[in-house]
């Protein structure tokens, strides 16, 4: 008994959190895998259908493309933005005089709202003449690009923009980890005679594995769930090319009044989220306890 | 297994889209349990105009007794597709005829469907507010009961035939639309006249300009991945349509196919525009407002749009001399890019009815008319009030005065899913990545499975 | 010695120059504020030739700044303040009884809502929200930035596993409470991780978008990012009343950013994901 009354408050700590997460995610999660077998339109009544909208999504060729299409973009995301983030964090935390202002410039982007930084770049790349990058060439004389014309491109340019906006603010996690890496290990590394780059190699790597969690998690599911950007900047298009699958569930699915299909993708894509980012938080944690 | 009750039967036995409904629907309603919830609305609206029946026209609404206005009172909601600052010398007239009334207005953006989204939520949720905004087509909402019956309100009365059938359901006007946009294909005159070029009078004209254009080392068309789908559009116009104007409406039915339809004309297009060279591969990646920044300063010769795109021309290039011409057929017939406006809707279960019907007739009335004319710069159905068109779009004055516009998709039943389809479908067409067979087969195989599924 | 320092003046520079073309489309934006349609057009790098704050006018014209600003403010800083508390309390008992077989599960159970994208479950959450009669409301929208409380409480969860438990102990031995103990001894100790937080929630909250625009309806509860939104829509065949609001939109970011910025980096350190 006096057990119980004694855990009463960690539960009503723990007890605000549960219910408004319940509420806002889990509840309507329950309810989106119910009309996933159902036809649903978002007016009406409905019927059950059984694995119908299932057997569609997975038939469906532009649904199995966005699908490849967010896949893609959220393995290359997170793996460009690590690459570029570490060296920069390292760069960034050594002794230039105009480390502040550099950090500035390079976190700036992440504070503007990721819908327009869409728009603004939509307006560089474009393919017209009036691009910017565009109306540069051809102001030199030169042949313009197809850039956002492109599918190839338009993908590149799309994974290029994403990791413009989120470079700075993952290096400034970094930024952060390398700053509570004691100076005694270096000292020592010198006494050893290690190069520049073993030092990194050998100790300021392996000791930002906490934050490589974290930023490589946010990283992760944010491209998994991105729809402001990829939507502003090229619309999903050229054809097929850059839509992605949360776009797909919206457009096809809640725009087209067609709210059982919509679930159903969803559905499809929880489930690979939720299986993605399982084997990632598993995989990392692994590498920060081998740290301890 | 169904669930609730067979509201779905009712649906499928109405083929309630452009011009099939007709007559002034109060008196041809039939009863059927899926209709309470408008019958009821429906005699509701009789009896008010019993009260009233001094409200015949709208300027005798306008000097309505201040005692009638009275009665109007409390909080009027509107989801807009027009913003607040557009919306604002509309709303100022209104509260200034009926100062009780209080405005919650609401506004959601049309941009990526999201007017579309939000209306589904609401209705969904029971939220609608007393007066929306709605897109074409109507019968989905319609047939669920969510929008009152509008037949007998003065205001509507008022709008040509055309203009109410469009926006009927079961004989019934269920939302207003004063207004229709209409365009064409705007061309550059100096570069027109330095070529010795005359406005075409067919399609053949249209190509041989092209050509000319482009052997002179101009590019002749400004177009963008969202809207380069109007070309195809054009021949659809000018050769399917002008011949049966219904013809997307039995898409819906399954009497027709989009191969029927849509084959010819993407087969012309991609061979006669793509493959020439007049639309390359940086139109799918352009966007509207590049395109037409290029025909605004001289950099091709013709862009497809409509009224809207006037003052933009002007201000992004002041000396700019063009005009406009509409779409002509391989036989010289005139059927040019139009449609008719989104437009108002009332909640079948308004919170203010009397105030909903009183903005309507507002809107209706000469004032309203005008104000609302100026905000959209479209061509008005009513001709009771004179507004000012811009004199670069007298060439096209003819088509909105005859009738002689349309556009397809905004009549199909599953526009939301199909025209995006046909959009994508047309940017792969200039990519090389499919072919206009293969389009017309997926977007007919696409329609039956929506249709069966329904 | 010297070629080092010399090194290290070649790597500034390179990364001056990195970070020009890095910032190359911000000064695009800034500078195309101050120029007419058509000069924006025709030279897009140069400096204005005939400067003109007309933009900004018709910018200010085309939303209602002072009453989005004040909705965007109070959303903010009340949905902020409510998810570090409710993160913070969570995560404490997510910590130190993470042993419990029911915490284990709780703890699970959290992790997953941070992969769900609102896309897929808007039309019951519509619904739910409909019946709690938050729809069309601040508080409702606050509600909703609470959710946030999930990440929050992930990254509480890993600095407070690291926080010694002597003190807690000695306090408990003294005769405080649970409670008394997290709010006098522990939370004060969250200091830098709640500066990280709250920088990420105050990004996050006010830079939201798909919230606003699917749960409030009525213009004068919008939110500034909301105006700017509907703005793109109207305006979009016009960049040079865009522009500006895109600007308007960003600048109290920046203004945050700048008073924040040593906390930014600092409250990164210390905060850093201690498990």
């Amino acid at each position: 008994m006096r057990e119980i009354r004694k855990n009463v408050p960690y539960a009503l700590f723990l007890a605000p959190a549960i219910i408004i997460y319940t509420i806002i995610t889990f509840i309507p999660v329950v309810w989106t895998f119910f009309y996933s077998f159902t036809n649903f339109n978002g007016l009406s009544e409905y019927e059950f259908v059984g694995l119908n909208n299932y057997i569609q999504a997975f038939t469906t060729k532009n649904v199995v493309q966005s699908f490849r299409n967010t896949l893609l973009y959220a393995v290359a995301v997170p793996v460009s933005v690590t690459v570029l983030a570490i060296p920069l964090a390292v760069i960034l935390s050594g002794k230039m005089k105009s480390r502040n202002l550099q950090r500035a410039i390079f976190f700036f982007p992440s504070v503007i709202s990721s819908l327009f930084i869409g728009y603004i770049w939509n307006f560089i790349l474009s393919a017209s003449k009036y691009g910017l990058v565009n109306s540069i060439l051809t102001g030199l004389g030169m042949e313009k690009l197809l850039l956002l014309s492109d599918p190839d491109s338009a993908m590149l340019l799309l994974i290029l923009v994403t990791v413009w906006c989120n470079l700075g603010w993952h290096a400034s996690i970094y930024i952060a980890n390398i700053q509570t890496i004691s100076p005694e290990f270096y000292e020592a590394a010198e006494v050893d005679g290690a190069s520049a780059f073993d030092k990194f190699r050998y100790i300021t790597f392996p000791m930002l594995a906490p934050a490589m969690t974290t930023s490589v998690m946010l990283l992760l599911t944010g491209s998994l769930k991105a729809f402001d950007m990829p939507f502003a900047l090229t619309s999903g298009g050229p054809g097929y090319a850059t839509t992605m699958i949360t776009q797909t569930i919206i457009t096809e699915g809640i725009g087209a009044n067609r709210v059982g299909f919509a679930s159903a993708m969803a559905f499809i894509f929880l489930f690979t989220i939720a299986v993605v980012s399982t084997i990632q938080t598993k995989f990392m944690t692994k590498r920060e306890d081998n740290l301890r | 297994m169904k669930i609730r009750n067979s509201r779905l039967a009712a649906l499928l036995m109405v083929p309630a889209l452009l011009l099939a409904g007709c007559g002034n629907g109060a008196s041809t309603q039939e009863a059927s349990p899926a209709q309470d919830d408008q019958q009821e609305t429906e005699s509701g609206t009789e009896e008010k105009q019993e009260e009233a029946p001094d409200t015949e026209t709208g300027e005798e609404a306008g000097e309505e007794s201040t005692a009638a206005k009275g009665d109007v009172s409390g909080t009027l909601s509107i989801l807009s597709w027009y913003a607040e600052d557009k919306m604002q010398p509309i709303l100022d007239g209104f509260t200034a005829q009926y100062p009780d009334v209080t405005l919650d207005f609401q506004h959601v953006s049309s941009e990526n469907s999201q007017y579309a989204q939000k209306l589904t939520l609401l209705a969904n949720a029971g939220e609608l507010p007393d007066l929306f905004y709605l897109q074409p087509p109507i019968t989905l909402m319609a047939s669920n009961g969510y929008l009152a019956e509008i037949s007998g309100i003065d205001a509507v009365k008022a709008l040509p035939e055309t203009y109410q059938s469009s926006y009927s359901y079961e004989g019934g006007v269920h939302a207003y639309c004063p207004d229709a946009w209409i365009g064409g294909v705007f061309y550059n005159k100096t570069m027109f006249e330095d070529h010795n070029l005359e406005v075409p009078k067919t399609y053949d004209d249209f190509l041989n300009i092209c050509k000319t254009l482009s052997d002179a080392g101009i590019k002749p068309l400004a177009a963008d991945a969202n809207s380069v789908i109007d070309y195809v559009y054009w021949l659809h116009n000018t050769e399917v349509l002008s011949e049966d104007i219904g013809f997307n409406s039995k898409i819906d039915t399954g009497e027709k196919t989009f191969e029927e339809g849509y084959l010819e004309a993407l087969t012309i297009f991609k061979e006669d525009l793509v493959d020439t060279g007049y639309i390359g591969q940086d139109v799918v990646g352009t966007t509207d407002d590049q395109r037409m920044t290029e025909f605004a300063m001289g950099d091709a010769a013709m862009t497809i749009s409509g009224p809207w795109a006037v003052s933009g021309f002007k201000e992004k290039n002041p000396d700019l001399d063009f005009s406009i011409f509409p779409y002509v057929g391989t036989e010289g017939q005139v059927l040019t890019v139009g449609a008719l406006n989104v437009a108002i809707a009332m909640n079948a279960q308004p919170q203010n009815q009397a105030a909903a019907e009183a903005f309507l007739n507002y809107l209706g009335s000469e004032e309203g008319m005008s104000a609302y004319q100026s905000m959209t710069g479209n061509f008005l159905g009513v001709d009771t009030v004179s507004y000012e068109i811009d004199p670069v779009l007298d060439p096209i004055r003819e088509c909105a005065a005859n009738g002689q516009f349309a556009y397809p998709d905004v009549t199909w039943e599953f526009q939301a899913t199909l025209s995006d389809m046909i959009k994508k479908g047309v940017q792969e067409i200039i990519l090389g990545t499919t072919t206009p067979q293969e389009l017309v087969k997926a977007l007919d195989e696409k329609e039956t499975e929506l249709r069966n599924n329904k | 010695m010297k070629r080092r320092k010399t090194l290290l003046h070649v790597q500034e520079a390179v990364m001056l120059l990195i970070c020009a073309v890095f910032f190359i489309p911000i000064y695009y934006l800034i500078v195309s504020t101050f120029k007419t349609q058509n000069e924006i057009v025709k030279a897009p790098l140069a400096l204005p030739a005939h400067f003109t704050l007309m933009n900004y006018a018709k910018a200010f014209q085309a939303i209602s700044f002072f009453r989005s600003f004040g909705n965007s403010l109070f959303v903010t800083a009340i949905s902020v303040t409510l998810i570090v508390v409710i993160s913070a309390m969570a995560a404490y008992t997510l910590a130190r009884k993470r042993e419990a077989r029911v915490v284990k599960f709780l703890d699970w159970y959290l992790f997953l809502g941070f992969l769900i994208p609102l896309q897929t479950t808007m039309i019951p959450l519509f619904s739910i929200m409909k019946g709690l009669k938050l729809t069309n409301s601040l508080l409702g929208l606050i509600f909703l930035h609470c959710n946030g409380c999930v990440f929050g409480s992930f990254l509480y969860k890993g600095f407070i596993k690291a926080l010694p438990e002597d003190l807690e102990e000695a306090a408990r031995i003294d005769g405080a409470g649970t409670t008394r103990i997290f709010w006098k001894i522990v939370f004060p100790l969250l200091k830098p991780i709640t500066t990280t937080l709250v920088i990420f929630n105050v990004m996050w909250t006010w830079n939201d978008f798909l919230y606003t625009y699917l749960f409030i309806s009525s213009s004068d509860k919008s939110t500034l990012i909301m105006q700017v939104y509907n703005g793109v829509g109207q305006y979009y065949n016009d960049w040079s009343v865009m522009m500006p609001v895109l600007v308007i939109a960003l600048l109290p970011m920046v203004i945050f950013y700048l008073i924040l910025q040593n906390q930014i980096i600092g409250g990164l350190t210390m905060g850093s994901m201690k498990n």
